[in-house]
């Protein structure tokens, strides 16, 4: 059987991706790389308006934005985990974490285009900025939907405490996210 | 005389589930993709030809241009949103059936497009004012992307994640679509003009959200007219 590949189409079934995630190799390195350079895509795209340099500083601050999200909360999600009674199956863990890389990567890849439409041809930088944030969110809520359904073979997942910490654990991610990309995107003014 | 090129739009307007299926079928995919897009230039034509008969002359062929090029564009540059979008919601579909099932709902919108010129055209003869067209238009625009919407729910299919995908492709489609309108208007032109511009470059409308949340309103001039 081939191994599984980021440009392959997912699962039929999203109530089958915990399985398909539980029984899937190990994240290749170079997926995760693949999965950066996508969501750069999306940089690319956004900082188009303001010329090659922005377009470039852009590219590299939305992957690294992920890579620091990361290495950031899946630690603490760990804890938290630990502490909801939720069993930590480290090897599901990392590749629920790899999917949802790669599904954030693949969604802003493929809303590259409509980005760049929009940075270039809006009137004013702060409706692009508008469509930036839009952008980031949905790729980041759908990695983190990616990630929990990943997660969702683990026994007692279902716990009232488990809820809680996905709730928690959506709220502090957004915040975190949005709080390292208002710090390296110079569209959010942002280091530049 | 053969009835074969009927077939096509009754197809889409009578049996989408089986619309749906044609186009994913890799066989199938380019002879549906040259009907699709054929059907959205035409449906577009004569949408954008009575759109432009508001001002008539020469603004007739650049609206019946201009409306199957904004289709086509905001099909164009979604496309890859949507395959992003159908993958994250686990939908199965290669790159080619995400473009194949875009561009059937595309033709599907577009006959709605079509059957509706004739009723825009009559409004427009009939005396309706600038203001009414434009609701005319907007109204125009709803139905047809009702019936592509149609046509997209069959292809979502009924397991999880249906809503969320279907939102998801609207919501993109709504702002591309509406981005690639706004960027190639005027179709209608400004009463107030004597000439109607080509396009409306230059002049300062505060755009599709800056219209929306009144960002630079003290900098706008005249409007395009839309």
């Amino acid at each position: 059987m081939s191994q599984a590949s980021l440009f392959d189409p997912p699962t039929p079934d999203v109530g089958s991706v915990a399985a398909a995630i539980s029984e899937a190799s190990p994240p290749r390195p170079w997926q995760l790389v693949a999965a950066l350079a996508f969501s750069a895509a999306f940089g690319l795209a956004l900082g188009a308006r303001f010329g090659a340099l922005s377009m470039a500083v852009h590219a590299a601050a939305v992957p690294l934005g992920f890579v620091v999200l990361t290495l950031l909360a899946v630690p603490a999600f760990c804890i938290g985990m630990a502490h909801a009674g939720v069993e930590l199956d480290v090897g599901a863990l990392t590749r629920s974490v790899a999917q949802a890389l790669m599904i954030a990567g693949r969604v802003l890849a493929g809303l590259a285009p409509a980005m760049l439409l929009l940075a270039v041809t809006c009137e004013s930088a702060e409706s692009v900025a508008v469509f930036g944030v839009l952008g980031l969110g949905l790729g980041s809520a759908l990695g983190l939907r990616a990630l929990f359904l990943g997660l969702e073979s683990l026994e007692s997942w279902t716990r009232p405490t488990a809820r809680l910490l996905r709730v928690t654990f959506t709220l502090f991610s957004a915040l975190l996210g949005a709080r390292i990309w208002w710090a390296l995107l110079p569209m959010f003014g942002g280091a530049s | 005389m053969s009835a074969a090129p009927l077939l096509h739009p009754a197809e889409l307007l009578r049996a989408p589930a089986q619309a749906v299926r044609r186009r994913c079928e890799p066989a199938q995919q380019a002879a549906s993709a040259r009907r699709d897009l054929l059907t959205i230039a035409l449906g577009g034509l004569l949408f954008g030809a009575a759109v432009g008969s508001f001002r008539g002359g020469v603004q007739v062929p650049i609206a019946a241009l201009k409306i199957p090029l904004a289709t086509l564009l905001t099909l164009a540059v979604s496309a890859p949103g949507f395959a992003g979008f159908a993958g994250a919601f686990g939908r199965r579909w290669s790159f080619r059936e995400t473009l194949s099932i875009a561009l059937g709902a595309g033709a599907r919108a577009s006959l709605v497009l079509l059957a509706l010129a004739p009723v825009l055209w009559l409004a427009i003869d009939l005396g309706v004012g600038h203001q009414g067209v434009r609701w005319l238009a907007t109204v125009a625009y709803a139905l047809a992307g009702l019936s592509a919407l149609g046509l997209l729910l069959h292809a979502v299919g009924a397991s999880r994640g249906r809503l969320a995908t279907t939102l998801s492709f609207v919501g993109l489609f709504l702002i591309v679509g509406a981005q690639s309108a706004w960027l190639l208007r005027p179709f209608i032109g400004d009463p107030h003009d004597a000439n109607v511009p080509l396009f409306a470059h230059g002049r300062r409308e505060g755009g599709l959200v800056g219209s929306l949340l009144d960002f630079g309103a003290d900098e706008r001039e005249s409007g395009s007219g839309y």
